[in-house]
């Protein structure tokens, strides 16, 4: 009788327990988009890796399923659809107004992103749901924003400079040196993932750190992924 | 008895309130998402992620399910299903043997699931026949411009499996192609978000970014190749057209490349 209810009491709390943490889509959320987050999250959570980097440990543990589904899913809670300012926007969160809710628009699915880089943009935004780290704002980009060859950082079509858009960050933990150091730890050590998924991830990341404004945190990023071959 | 009955008591107690508490956490983070539950076109992101002042609160505007879509001039392939061009597909795979088919048919069921870890993508399309590389050939030139992951797919399968000179010039078209100039549209611009604007960049120009990726990694893995003169020539005048490619991204890799291996 004692063992029963001891069982019974654990089986309930950890029932409840998974409830709180599984992700809740708002109805409006048309299924086909729920499914791609499903199954591109369900992705990750099976990731395998033989290694990681310091900075990788540092932020989500080791290279593995399980700790980028709790990183995750300790961040964001429900899920909802919205054309999150229009443009070719795919996600977004509103920091300061419900950090722990993502919202999808329509070009999740309708436009061609590798799987990747879809994930790349919901653990980029996931990051900025830590009201302790003050959402991880980012960095006024400086001005002028130059690339290795001197050249002013612009848009690739409209030629618009990205000096002084907040689009940048000074530091490896942020938003955009977070999901390019997960990118180069699945590049690199991925057990499971297919030449196409490391491929992508290699792709995806070499570009993400073009965002990190300062030389040092820069050198300090190569230098991580460099330090575990 | 009576200790016994006692334990079992101060267990149902315990555990109850660990169930209460689970529940008051669980029900908290609802009640406070919903007190804030405004959608983002309620708010003006033009001030950056910081608390909305004042009164000046935007309308209001529909959510539109079809996102930029409804607003894209002329939308072209991107609405486009990849089972919409069955019959064209039919007719690519009239040549092909059985075996040949059935890779062919995996890859659209790969292009269907959106699953790029889909194993068969390292496995069934190694030491392709001319055949089968012609249908994948096919299969890139009828797909839509917008469909940059499925073409970009299609150039990696053709380039990882580059073993002459035939193989690398037939990838030449590649660079030859007009840019994409947004996800909805080839043809037209659209909006721009500098926060992704990196990653759109690599997504627009992404079959392009692939093939010198992978040619790359082929002549890194395989430097006997180039000792092959015509093969050498076939590499670089791939990589002058990648250099000609009006995206300052395609051409800065491809000059890394040909400084790289002296071409």
């Amino acid at each position: 009788m004692l063992k029963s209810t001891i069982v019974l009491s654990f089986v309930v709390a950890a029932l409840v327990s998974t409830q709180a943490l599984a992700l809740k889509f708002d109805t409006d959320v048309p299924k086909d988009i729920q499914d791609q987050m499903v199954q591109d999250l369900a992705f990750m959570s099976q990731v395998q890796g033989e290694k990681q980097t310091p900075f990788h440990q540092k932020i989500y543990g080791s290279v593995a399923g399980d700790k980028y589904k709790t990183f995750f899913e300790t961040r964001i809670t429900a899920v909802g659809v919205d054309d999150c300012g229009g443009g070719p926007a795919v996600a977004c969160v509103q920091p300061f107004y419900g950090p722990n809710k993502m919202w999808l628009t329509q070009n999740f699915i309708k436009f061609s992103h590798p799987q990747i880089a879809r994930l790349m943009v919901v653990y980029h935004e996931a990051r900025h749901s830590e009201k302790n780290n003050g959402y991880w704002g980012h960095d006024t980009c400086p001005k002028p924003f130059l690339d290795e060859n001197g050249k002013d950082k612009t848009s690739i079509w409209t030629g618009a400079k990205l000096e002084g858009q907040p689009a940048c960050d000074s530091t490896a933990y942020g938003s955009y040196g977070s999901s390019t150091i997960m990118l180069k730890n699945i590049s690199k050590f991925c057990t499971n993932c297919s030449d196409k998924v490391k491929m992508d991830a290699d792709l995806y990341s070499s570009d993400q750190l073009g965002r990190i404004d300062r030389a040092d945190v820069k050198k300090s990023m190569v230098d991580d992924f460099n330090a575990v071959q | 008895m009576l200790f016994n009955k006692k334990l079992v008591f101060i267990f149902l107690i315990a555990g109850g309130l660990l169930i209460g508490a689970l529940f008051y956490f669980h029900r908290q983070k609802p009640q406070e998402i919903q007190a804030q539950d405004l959608k983002p076109s309620q708010l003006d992101f033009r001030k950056g992620n910081r608390p909305f002042e004042g009164s000046d609160l935007k309308e209001s505007r529909v959510a539109s399910l079809d996102g930029v879509a409804s607003n894209a001039k002329g939308s072209s392939g991107f609405k486009v299903s990849i089972d919409e061009n069955a019959t064209k597909y039919s007719e690519i795979e009239k040549n092909l043997n059985d075996s040949e088919k059935k890779k062919f048919k995996a890859i659209l069921e790969i292009f269907r699931t959106k699953n790029d870890n889909d194993p068969r993508l390292d496995h069934d399309f190694k030491n392709m026949s001319d055949n089968l590389k012609k249908s994948l050939h096919d299969l890139y030139d009828v797909l839509p411009a917008e469909k940059r992951n499925e073409k970009g797919t299609l150039v990696l399968l053709l380039a990882k499996d580059i073993k002459s000179k035939e193989d690398v010039e037939s990838l030449k078209k590649v660079f030859e192609e007009k840019p994409c100039l947004s996800f909805e549209n080839c043809d037209s611009r659209s909006g721009e978000d500098p926060h992704h604007s990196g990653a759109d960049e690599v997504g627009l120009n992404y079959q392009q970014m692939v093939l010198l990726y992978q040619l790359d990694k082929k002549l890194n893995s395989h430097p006997e190749f180039l000792r092959d003169p015509d093969f050498r020539d076939a590499v670089r005048a791939e990589l002058k057209a990648a250099e000609s490619f009006p995206v300052p991204m395609v051409q800065k890799k491809a000059s890394e490349i040909r400084r790289k291996y002296s071409i």
